[in-house]
């Protein structure tokens, strides 16, 4: 991202608690990250990270019992304060969000021309046979063989992978301006997911999107992402340049995310590296760094109850870890102050 | 291809020798041959690893092994036992033998029973007494990494997924199989946790002396576990060999384009080769002669009138394609 351009999407110490019969739950706890225009940003993280709520926060779209504090702003608006009726005329026009499962997020009793049109006749205020046209090639363009006869399909006419396309084709249909995938090829087969990738990365380009990609997949991605940010227990660990991250992660949990995936290199019976023990309570989260209390490296300097965020000297990379893979920083040069970086 | 044969039978004492299976499924659309034609053995203490897409029939194919599925075709011998012929009696006998850890592992688990009657629950059906198993499952827990200070009077919903499926296994071993068919057993945990069971897995293997038949989508944790690989497509095996030989220079185009797609974060782009394009195409009307064909970029009209046979190739792997990636051996 251009440092000077005004970012299309900032978080800003993001908090999103949510209520639960068994008390709050600390979904997102102080989570900044900012995307540039055209910019693609992962987060990655596994279940209970809030990598998801996070993407719901973005939108607005969380249960009723949860609240979000901090600050969002999209294209110079604040998201936590904008009415239900600006939320409306932002959702599907400036920011469309594509879902794991399309056979949960299509209308089953409805055919996919007016799941296609509806969005775009209510934004764009195009007529019926224009909103068609559109459709067709809305189609075409995500791939859809012989896409005006589809247009009367169900959803359930069509395989996975087809309904991920029209999921697809419906998110992009009033042309907005930052896409957030969650998990958007989970559902689906290895060949089919590479097909839907691809194809999201030729329409980001091609229409010069933003987009998040959320996803548990580190391999996803690392290939399809420009930064990325890698969360746990709600909070970020680290975040960066993608290739950096993956190549040299510094979060102890980075390293050992990636130790314990297992690659289509490793020899034969090859000890995959463990993470012992599960997810910190949410209700009541650690004092300090979350992941210590898994982590081989920890000690009390890792329950600094003011523990922010180290960057790597020179790069747009930054961590949490004060026992960091590459041990050779500046503490206190390094140290960012709270006020900037949050986390 | 996706095609028949048996070239890649290997002689001598097979835990688990499987030729020409078959399995049907009737549907109101007609009849669905899941599993085609498929043929494999595993050999004593060995790691089976079968993979493959959706609909491929890797998971028909172990619940047939255990006969869990009615075979329509071929024969499944299990320490030479035909168990497609198997009268009630011997088949629960033989079924104690082998074991099987399925995808969910807290959906596997009676609600209701503590883990200390979960793990036992295959020894009580037989008849097992009281006290024989109150100390079968504390050394099984104990097995399986679950603490049965801890865990024994926990219910199925007070455990992590992790935790259930190491539950899932203490229950397989309880029974002292010789053979443990896992399918999809580590698809639903997180990767950090998939990690545990992957090694929890490997250390009982070797602990008891265990055959195994592992089946997964995930073409990387099938390459850690495995020591010979077959790849399904349609109902069909396409290629059969050590996981070395079949990763490094896949033979079978279909093989190639699955590796191709696996999401790989060290090379430039994602992925190490081009998209596979197409779908898979409907199991009710499968394609002549290979099932592959329509989405393979090798395919010539000979792929459309004769289905291949298993063949061995130079690498030491067998094929079942016309035009395979790799020289076949003289």
């Amino acid at each position: 991202m251009n440092s000077t351009e005004k970012p299309l999407l900032e978080i800003e110490n993001l908090r999103t608690y949510i209520g639960t019969p068994r008390g709050t739950v600390r979904a997102v706890d102080d989570v900044s990250m900012s995307l540039g225009h055209g910019e693609a940003i992962g987060v990655v993280g596994e279940s209970g990270s809030g990598k998801s709520v996070l993407a719901r926060s973005v939108m607005g779209l969380m249960t009723p019992t949860a609240a979000r504090s901090g600050r969002i702003t999209f294209e110079g608006r604040d998201l936590l304060s904008v009415t239900n009726k600006e939320l409306r005329s932002i959702w599907g026009k400036q920011i469309a969000l594509v879902f794991q499962d399309p056979s949960r997020s299509l209308n089953p009793v409805v055919k996919v021309e007016r799941q296609l049109t509806e969005g775009m006749r209510h934004h764009l205020g195009i007529s019926k046979s224009e909103a068609r046209t559109r459709a067709i090639r809305l189609l075409d363009e995500v791939g859809v063989p012989d896409p005006e006869r589809r247009l009367s399909n169900y959803p359930l006419q069509m395989s996975g992978g087809m309904r991920q396309r029209v999921m697809i084709a419906v998110a992009l249909s009033c042309e907005p301006d930052l896409l957030i995938a969650d998990e958007p090829t989970t559902a689906l087969d290895v060949t089919i997911q590479r097909q839907i990738l691809d194809l999201l990365e030729n329409l980001r380009r091609s229409r010069g999107m933003s987009m998040i990609l959320i996803s548990h997949d580190l391999g996803i991605v690392a290939g399809r992402t420009d930064r990325v940010a890698v969360m746990y227990a709600g909070q970020v660990m680290e975040q960066g340049k993608t290739t950096e991250v993956f190549a040299e992660p510094q979060h102890r949990y980075t390293e050992a995310l990636l130790a314990s995936t297992p690659s289509i290199h490793l020899p034969r019976h090859t000890r995959l590296r463990v993470i012992e023990g599960g997810l910190p309570d949410t209700h009541k989260p650690p004092v300090g760094c979350r992941f210590a209390a898994r982590c081989g490296f920890a000690d009390e300097s890792c329950h600094d109850p003011d523990l922010g965020f180290f960057q790597v000297p020179g790069r747009d990379h930054i961590h949490a870890c004060t026992h960091p893979t590459s041990a050779v920083r500046n503490a206190a040069d390094d140290q960012l102050k709270e006020s900037t970086s949050g986390r | 291809m996706a095609g028949s044969g048996t070239a890649h039978l290997r002689s001598g004492d097979a835990v688990l020798r499987v030729e020409d299976l078959s399995v049907e499924f009737k549907t109101s659309a007609g009849t669905v041959q899941a599993v085609s034609s498929i043929s494999f053995d595993v050999l004593p203490g060995e790691t089976l690893g079968i993979v493959g897409e959706s609909g491929c029939g890797k998971s028909t194919t172990g619940r047939a092994v255990l006969r869990l599925e009615e075979i329509a075709g071929g024969t499944v011998a299990f320490r030479g036992e035909d168990i497609t012929t198997a009268d009630r009696k011997t088949l629960r006998a033989l079924r104690r033998r082998m074991q099987m850890i399925f995808q969910d592992p807290v959906g596997s688990l009676n609600p209701r029973r503590k883990v200390r009657d979960l793990v036992t629950e295959g020894l009580a059906i037989s008849g097992a007494p009281k006290s024989e198993r109150a100390d079968s499952a504390v050394s099984v827990m104990n097995s399986v990494g679950l603490d049965p200070d801890f865990f024994a009077d926990r219910l199925p919903r007070a455990l992590s997924g992790g935790q259930a499926q190491r539950v899932a296994i203490g229950r397989a071993l309880a029974m002292r199989p010789e053979l443990m068919v896992c399918d999809e057993a580590v698809s639903a945990l997180d990767v950090s946790v998939q990690a545990q069971v992957i090694n929890l897995i490997e250390d009982i293997k070797q602990e008891f002396d265990l055959t195994v038949i592992f089946i997964a989508h995930d073409l990387g944790v099938v390459r850690t576990v495995s020591d010979r690989v077959m790849v399904l497509y349609l109902g069909k095996v396409c290629e059969f060999g050590e996981p070395e030989a079949v990763y490094a220079s896949p033979a079978h185009p279909y093989t190639r384009a699955l590796l191709d797609s696996v999401p790989q974060g060290e090379v430039e782009g994602g992925f190490s080769g081009p998209a596979l394009k197409g779908d898979v195409p409907s199991p009710l009307s499968p394609p002549s002669g290979c099932r592959f064909r329509g989405r393979c970029p090798r395919a010539e009209s000979r792929c459309a009138e004769e289905e291949p046979q298993m063949r061995q190739v130079e690498t030491g792997q067998y094929v079942a394609c016309h035009f395979p990636l790799t020289p076949v051996s003289a």
